[in-house]
């Protein structure tokens, strides 16, 4: 069940295409805040087309886990590799490898004094170079996509939470990124809009995006995710499929963590 | 003489003060925030140095009156061997204005740079944080996306200051820069009226400024279609 994640050990044309396959890698990675202890010896792999869902107690580490892989945080040792490159590397450009790199935030943080549609084309038109119209049009199939096509002309104050989570999610995917990080998106949810954003990501989930999921959301981590991490105090405890996670695992930490929360 | 008379015989020397008065105030806000907005962002950079210098230069310039500033820009300059550029527009020679300007100008940066700053740090955290996360770099996410909200979180602040600004324009008169303030005086002596000419710029000066804080109202507004 281990070595889900860790395609060192197989043979060696095997271990190239799996090598390959990864999108992001994490390797002996370790974080501290003053003298605690955020993460120790984090290792995480994660292939093209996974949804891997971390899950855990608060304070064990899960969202700087997340944070760290797009270098919001910085690490103390280790590394993280993005499809077998560093990008701790100094020759890596973290601006260029942050936008194939989608992240969602608990608190939507979409930019308030723009609309909708601004929100989505601001980055692809600046970064991207792209035209105003080609932006526009794929701002408009995004914003089909999560439902939205009638908010394009509003401002984020007058959308929902919920709302707001399914056009920071379009935003991220408008610069077309490899990878999307989601850090507890449906957390700050009123209960009743959380059903809307976790229907989002299954639909995303399906086209075969890879997502690393930072969630409380049991049954969607059931559901959806293809590989389950369970962490507690700065380390990864257990990893496995859902089933193994959910039914078979033994560890006393897992099981106590799960029969709270479920 | 009553108080119209004075206006009517010497609107000439009004208009003019009145035009100088603007200029001077014009230049010294757009030179303020330009500095002020470099210093606000030196004061919130990494790079100590940068931050030791935006420091101590604000707590300096505000820690001085204005008056003294204006006066060593004025006086003090030509004495150390530094004279501003003596450039004739339309036949007015501007160094004085010059001077005048440079004092404003550093007088102000100082007020728009607190001002500034704390509009910047108004502004959430997980703003620039998802502009990162999307791939800008520090000074795009800055500039397409904090400052944005800053100025606008700011914007009353700095209408008062300008409305400041233009009000302590008056003190340039002490240089010989024929503003306002200096108009009043030298129709007050020409005149022998010793309280119409300062009504009468008092007028003026509030004209300017009530016209500038409805302007700045106005934009607050304008810029409030996102709340």
């Amino acid at each position: 069940m281990f070595n889900l994640f860790n395609m060192h050990n197989s043979g060696t044309t095997e271990l190239n295409t799996s090598e390959f396959n990864t999108v992001i890698d994490v390797k002996n990675v370790f974080k501290t805040f003053k003298k605690l202890h955020v993460l120790q010896e984090v290792d995480l792999s994660v292939k093209k087309g996974e949804v891997v869902t971390i899950i855990g107690p608060s304070g064990a580490g899960k969202s700087t886990l997340l944070r760290c892989i797009n270098q919001l945080e910085s690490i103390d040792n280790g590394d993280i590799c993005y499809n077998g490159r560093s990008i701790m590397d100094k020759s890596s450009d973290i601006d260029t490898i942050r936008q194939k790199i989608g992240m969602v935030f608990q608190h939507f943080n979409l930019f308030p004094h723009l609309t909708v549609m601004e929100n989505i084309t601001l980055a692809p038109i600046n970064l991207l170079k792209m035209s105003k119209k080609n932006a526009a049009e794929i701002g408009m199939s995004l914003l089909n996509k999560v439902g939205l096509a009638e908010k394009k002309d509003a401002y984020p104050s007058q959308l929902s939470g919920g709302q707001k989570q399914r056009i920071a999610i379009a935003r991220s995917l408008a610069m077309n990124p490899d990878v999307m990080l989601f850090d507890e998106p449906t957390s700050a949810l009123d209960p009743e809009m959380v059903g809307e954003v976790l229907q989002v990501m299954k639909d995303l989930a399906k086209t075969g995006m890879t997502m690393i999921i930072v969630s409380h959301e049991m049954g969607f981590t059931r559901e959806v995710a293809s590989n389950v991490v369970f962490m507690d105090s700065g380390r990864i405890i257990e990893k496995g499929s859902p089933n193994y996670i959910f039914n078979s695992s033994d560890n006393k930490r897992v099981r106590s963590f799960l029969q709270k929360v479920i | 003489m009553s108080i119209l008379d004075v206006f009517f015989k010497y609107s000439d020397m009004f208009w003019a003060g009145t035009k100088m008065t603007i200029s001077i105030s014009f230049f010294s806000i757009i030179g303020g925030l330009i500095i002020g907005i470099i210093l606000a962002l030196m004061k919130i950079s990494k790079v100590r140095g940068l931050r030791w210098i935006s420091n101590a230069y604000v707590e300096l310039i505000r820690g001085t009156p204005v008056l003294v500033q204006i006066a060593i820009a004025f006086f003090g300059l030509p004495m150390l061997g530094i004279n501003l550029p003596s450039i004739d527009i339309g036949g007015v020679s501007i160094d004085r204005m010059l001077s005048g300007i440079m004092a404003l100008t550093i007088n102000t940066s100082a007020y728009i740079c607190e001002i500034v700053r704390s509009g910047i740090q108004s502004v959430e955290r997980g703003q620039m944080e998802a502009a990162r996360s999307l791939g800008f770099n520090g000074h795009s996410a800055m500039r397409l996306v904090v400052l944005p909200q800053a100025i606008k979180n700011i914007l009353p602040a700095l209408g008062n200051e300008f409305v400041t600004i233009i009000k302590t324009s008056s003190q340039v008169s002490v240089i010989g820069m024929a503003d306002l303030m200096y108009t009043a005086n030298t129709i007050q002596g020409i005149s022998f009226q010793p309280m119409q000419p300062l009504i009468i710029v008092a007028a003026i000066y509030f004209m300017i400024t009530f016209t500038i804080s409805y302007g700045v109202r106005f934009m607050e507004g304008y810029m409030s279609k996102s709340n």
